[in-house]
Formats: structure tokens, sequence, C-alpha cells
């Protein structure tokens, strides 16, 4: 479970985040959008640990900062930001020793599921961006943490490698893993989410779940549309 | 085309104004001593031939570094952004070349500043204000058709992956074979004997190698010096070598650059790519940093090999030590800076300014050496660590994640305090004792320390500063403790009545216990700072 409350975050004079609270229950996704510079990224990198900020964030009832919360938690940056002089192997080893996660059959199986195969002896900086960001999902997730955080994933990614990520978030679902998503590709997420949250300029305006929707008439895009510009108006 | 170009650099120029007073006072610094250098000696004795060697060695040794440098690594005048908008936009290749001519001034400036800090050496055989004016104006042409020359070549080889390595071979080859040639000759000189050779003044040496025909004939960099023999000798027949070889090159490098249609986007991609890397990296880091990597890495069978938790951060950082290089212990920027140590000491030394053998080398030696020290090992690896998200992720306290990162720069720290101390036991025989071998490494391993250690101090007190007052106050606290430690040294040797040994063994407790404290004051940076 994920809990963010009255989260304040400023970068000297401009307020990112206001005030921001959310939760997210264990077997969720949800999901962050927010035209540009709405503190959607900056919200993403309070909860990973990356930024100082005022409130309190929660993952499965630890604050977010302790070794415990740590733990339970998986991140991909929204810029992929691999080491130059290791393997792909290398990083995955790196991170299972850092997390004290031995079992490598879920680093296998990612591997595997984003063709990272024939890839895995090479250096970091000799990637793709795309593939560098198959990576960060990779290390985000191989030491099977409970909450995850995605901060603009399917950005870079080859239409393979969305539709994979697709599955293992609903497969994260099904484990009963509370998954946050931030993005401004709400396509993408369209037949995946659970519950959105809408910010503007630094504020949550709008926190819906799916079964709150009018029924077909009404996604995931008109409902973030009809919200930014009615507000705007 | 043009009126766009100019609108960009007049923006960039007022947005930069501190770049502007840079470039403004790296050119009067040159001018400056251009203007002084007749009248810093006036009762030297003009040796003519150190003079003319003197430029002739200037021009070679800049026009070998940009060819080198350019044939290699390609050009560094483009910028991701003229990739953008300049490449892909209304402008052609040869207006988007005379970019880079441009854009490489201010390099060639910082160049022209370098070799003006030797005016005030060369006074002392009677360099004059027109000698100086000569070998930076012709300095500025020679760097400017060299990086052209070897922008070309490099353009032309990208496309031969095979022969990418030949111009790098053929230009430092040719360099080591000259080199070689000259102290061949200096020896021949000399009956052999290497003391004899190469302990004359360093006049001599300069009027002698400088003006020998190797320099002479040496392709594209020696042959404008041609001229500069021809016209000090009086001597025509070298000015009309000097010049048909010198202006044949301009010409035959500007028909070239004019009549062949050269594709060289994609080297000039590679090398604005390049630029950004170190750039972004340099964000990150705050400061210069030897960490950054922008060379080829080759993967050999070296593996993390052990580590959980924060301590896979330590091991993390050895194995990226042995990717860049054989021995991991091995810092090559320090290394690189060490010769600089010896270059400026043998100069010293050959100058007379330094005496062979004298106790006060040492204090030359150190001082310069730690100096340069403060660029290699103030961005530290633990620096690095912050621009990316994975040491704040690991479940492992602060503590720990801090010292795991330190740590993994040690063996580097070491290894230089050992060659730091060969060379002070070289250039000050006086010091080749056991305890003053001891004394030696320790201060410079401490200071090494100290350098890191503040660094990280700074960060975490400043963290939201910019680079240039973290970078203001890790040097004031750098000195500040290194002036403390000398203090209590000299008031320790006082009492208990040693040599300055004494000193340093007591400075280095100073700087150790300094480097705890600051470490101890920045355990918790890795919670309270931000990711850079």
């Amino acid at each position: 479970m994920l809990l963010v409350n009255e989260v304040t975050k400023k970068y000297d004079k401009i307020l990112a985040n206001d005030k921001v609270s959310i939760t997210l229950n264990n077997g969720e996704v949800g999901v962050l959008v927010g035209p540009n510079g709405s503190g959607k990224s900056t919200l993403i990198k309070c909860i990973a640990g990356l930024l100082r900020y005022t409130g309190d964030i929660e993952i499965d009832g630890l604050p977010n900062k302790t070794i415990e919360a740590k733990r339970l938690l998986g991140y991909i940056p929204e810029v992929p930001n691999l080491y130059d002089t290791m393997t792909i192997d290398e990083h995955f080893e790196f991170i299972r020793r850092a997390y004290g996660y031995s079992d490598k059959t879920l680093t296998e199986e990612l591997i595997e599921r984003f063709e990272l195969t024939e890839h895995r002896k090479k250096l970091g900086k000799a990637l793709s961006k795309g593939m560098q960001q198959k990576v960060s999902i990779v290390c985000a997730l191989l030491h099977d943490p409970q909450v995850v955080i995605f901060d603009e994933p399917m950005v870079g990614l080859d239409p393979h490698a969305i539709n994979e990520l697709k599955h293992v978030i609903r497969e994260l679902k099904e484990k009963n893993k509370a998954i946050l998503i931030s993005t401004h590709l709400i396509d993408t997420v369209a037949d995946i989410w659970d519950v959105v949250n809408i910010l503007k300029s630094g504020h949550v305006i709008v926190t819906k779940y799916r079964e709150q929707l009018n029924g077909q008439e009404e996604n995931l895009s008109d409902l973030f549309f009809e919200i930014t510009e009615n507000k705007e108006q | 085309m043009l009126s766009a170009y100019l609108y960009r650099v007049r923006k960039s120029l007022i947005r930069a104004p501190g770049l502007m007073v840079l470039y403004a006072f790296f050119l009067g610094y040159i001018l400056f001593m251009s203007l002084v250098v007749t009248s810093l000696n006036e009762g030297a004795v003009r040796n003519q031939d150190a003079v003319v060697g003197l430029i002739k060695l200037v021009w070679f040794g800049l026009g070998i570094l940009v060819l080198g440098n350019t044939c290699t690594k390609g050009s560094y005048a483009f910028s991701l952004t003229d990739v953008n908008f300049h490449f892909a936009g209304p402008f052609t290749t040869k207006f988007n070349l005379i970019i880079a001519v441009i854009n490489s001034l201010p390099m060639t400036l910082i160049y022209m500043y370098f070799s003006s800090m030797l005016m005030p050496f060369a006074s002392n055989f009677g360099f004059t204000s027109k000698d100086a004016i000569l070998m930076v104006c012709g300095g500025f042409v020679v760097v400017l058709v060299c990086s052209i020359i070897g922008f070309l070549v490099k353009v032309t080889l990208d496309k031969l992956e095979k022969y990418k390595k030949v111009p790098m071979a053929i230009i430092f080859g040719a360099m080591a074979l000259a080199l070689a040639g000259c102290a061949l000759m200096l020896l021949s000189e000399n009956d052999w004997s290497i003391k004899s050779a190469f302990g004359q003044d360093i006049d001599i040496l300069i009027s002698r190698i400088g003006n020998n025909p190797i320099i002479d004939f040496f392709p594209i960099v020696g042959w404008p010096g041609l001229i500069v023999k021809g016209i000090y000798l009086s001597d025509v027949i070298f000015i009309a070598i000097g010049a048909v070889l010198s202006i044949g090159t301009i010409v035959a490098v500007a028909y070239i650059f004019t009549k062949a249609n050269y594709d060289y986007y994609e080297t000039a991609i590679e090398g604005a790519t390049r630029i950004a890397e170190i750039t972004e990296a340099k964000k990150a880091n705050v400061f210069g940093n030897s960490d950054i990597n922008t060379g080829k890495i080759v993967v050999g069978k070296e593996k993390i090999g052990g580590g959980r938790g924060a301590s896979a951060i330590f091991y993390r950082h050895l194995l990226e030590n042995k990717r860049r290089s054989h021995f991991s212990f091995i810092n090559i920027n320090a290394l690189i800076y060490k010769a600089i140590v010896v270059a400026y000491l043998f100069f010293m030394s050959k100058s007379h300014i330094i005496d062979d053998g004298s106790l006060a080398n040492l204090a030359y030696a150190l001082g310069f050496g730690l100096t340069m020290n403060i660029f290699v090992f103030s961005g530290s690896k633990t620096l690095t660590e912050l621009s990316k998200p994975y040491i704040f992720l690991i479940p492992d306290t602060a503590q720990k994640k801090l010292f795991a990162s330190v740590f993994a720069d040690f063996p580097e720290m070491a290894f230089d305090a050992l060659v730091m101390m060969i060379i002070c036991m070289v250039f000050a025989p006086g010091a080749r004792t056991v305890p003053f071998g001891i004394a030696i490494f320790l201060i410079v391993a401490s200071f090494n320390f100290l350098c890191q250690t503040i660094s990280i101090l700074c960060v975490r007190i400043l963290s939201r500063a910019g680079a240039f007052i973290i970078n203001l106050l890790r040097t004031i606290l750098d000195m500040a403790v290194v002036g403390f430690g000398a203090l209590v040294g000299f008031v320790v040797m006082s009492i208990v009545d040693g040599g300055i040994e004494i000193v340093f063994f007591s400075a280095s407790g100073v700087l150790i216990l300094a480097s705890f404290l600051a470490l101890l004051a920045s355990r918790n940076i890795i919670e309270k700072t931000e990711m850079r």
C-alpha cells in the first residue's frame, strides 16, 4: 500500500507539489496524469526518496526513507540512468546484491520477456534509450517489490515492450502489489488503470476510480480533458 | 543564415556575462604579457636561437595536440543544439563548418593564454613584445588550421572503419620519432653523455631542439616555424620554403573545404554527443570529476565479485575502476597530473628557479602536486553516485552507503601518494630517507582524502547552491585545513625539536582528523540531499 499525505515540494520559489495526498491500495493500479509541469515526476521522485519534501509518504505503513520501505519499493525513472562501464547483466547482479536478493529466477524471466537476452553482455551506454528503459524496468522489478512506481514508463519503448509491460503490470496487480504510473500518454494506460489522480499546478484536482466513470460513454481521456480544460475555463 | 546565427550568438553572450568576463580576462592577459614581456627582464642578453626555438616548439606542441585531438575525437565545436537547429535547418554544410571555426575561437584563445604563460620565463633570454605578438598570432593560425585539417581527416577516416586509428598512430608515432631524433642529436653533440646532453641550461636545450631540422621540416606543424627562422636569420630560402609549404597547406585546406562536398554531420554529432555527456556528468558532479568516462570501455572477465547491501556499491566501484584501467588502483587523471608535476619540476630545475638537491624543491613539488590533486579527488565517486537514483533506493543505512562509496577511492589515493612520494624523492634528494618517504606518502594520501570529504561536506551543507559557491567553499576549506595542519606541524616540530618530516606527520594527523570530522558531519547526506 502507498500513502502520500500532504506532500509539499518547492524548488526555490516554484511550488511543484502543494499538499498532495493520494492513497493506493495493494492490488490497485494508480495513474498520475496531468499537463506538462503539473508536478507528476516530482511527486514520483519524492515517493522514491530522491527529493526532500514536507509531508508523509508511507510504503506498506513504513516511512519511505526507511530501509524496510526501500526494500519494498521498485522505481523506474523517467530517464534511464545506467552505469556506463557496467554490462546489463552486471546491473542486475549489482541490484540483486544491493537488495540482498539472491534468487535469479525473476531476473531471468524478465530478461526473456523484455527481449534483453542478446544484449546482456553489452555496456549500459552502448544501448539505445528504449533498451536502457527496459533495463531500468528489470532493475526495478527483479527484487520482487511490493510497491512499484513508474515515471513515464512507455516513453521510448517499442510496441512489443509496451505490450509486455502492460502484461507485467497486470500480473503485479494480480499478485496484490500496488502500482503507481505517472504518464501523459493517457491512451497507453487506458485499459489497466483502477484509480486516476489528475494533477494540475502541483495539486490533485480529481481522484476518480474506474467504477465511478459513466459506463462506456466516458473514458480516461475524456475525463482528463473534461477536467483540465473545464477547470481552466 | 548569418543573421540567425548572429542573433543566437548575441543572445547567448548577453545571458552569459561571466563567460565574456573570462574571455576578456584571457585576452587581456595575453595582451598584457605581450606588451610587458620586454620590460620584465631588461638586462637579459638576447639569445636569438632560443627565442626562435621557443616559438617553433610552442607552435609544434599546439599543432600536434590539436591535430591529435581532432583526428581521433572529431570536433568539439558543435553542440547538440547546433546539431538540432543548424544541421537540420536551412544552413549549408560549408556555413556550418565556418560556424565550427568560430565556435573553436574560445578554445584557441585558451591555448594562447596558456602559451603566453611562458613569456615571463622567455624574458630571461631576451624575448620581446614583437616575439610575443608573433608567437600568439602565429599560434592562433596554427591551432585553427590544424583543427580544420584534423577534423577533415577524421571525417574521411570515419568512412573507413579499419583505418580509424591510423592518424593517431601516425601523428604520435611521428612526434615520438621527432623527439627521439632530437634526443639523439643532442647526445651525439655531447659525446653520448646523457648528463652533458640534458644537463644544459633550458635556453640552450630549447634552441638546440627547436631549431633542429627535424622540427623545421615536420609536416604541417613545423613548416610555419621555417618562416620565423628565416625572418630572424634573414635567410630567404627558409622563408620561401616555409611560406610555400604553409600557405600551400592553407590553400589546399581551403580548396578541399570549398570544393569537396564533405558529409561531416555524423562525425560532428559524435563530438557533440560526447560534449553533452561530459556537460551532463559535470553538472551532476558539481566540479571536475575523474570519474567521468568518455573513453572506450572494454569488457573483460572481471566481475562485481562481492558485496551485499551498501557494500555492493564498493564492489561496483572496484569493477568500474578495473574497466577504466587494467590496474584498478590507478587514477589516469591523477597520473597525467603527476606527469605535469614532473615536467614543471624539470622545467623549474633547468631554469635554475629551484636548485638540484635542495630540500626546498620538496615544497615546490608538494605545493604544485597537491594543488593539482584538488581537481582529481574533489569530484569523488560519491558525488557521481548522487546523480543516479540507485544510492538513494538501496535498502541500507545512509552512513553505510556513504562509507561504501567513499572507501572505493582509497586505492587510487594511496597509489597517487606513492607516485608523489617517488617524485619528491627524485627532485629533493635531501628527502631520500624512510621517515621522509612515509611522511610524504601520508601527507599526500591524507590531503587526497581531505579533498574528497570536504567536497562531500560542501555538497551536504550547500546542496542547493550553484557549482561556483560550492567550489569556492571547498577550496577555502581545503586551504584552511592545510594551513592549520601546517601550523600545528611547525608547533610540534619546535616542541620536539625534530626535522621537517615531523611537520608532515603532524599535519597528516590534522588532515585525517579533519577528513573524518567532515565525513561525520556529512554522514546523512544521502538522506538529506536530493538527487542532482
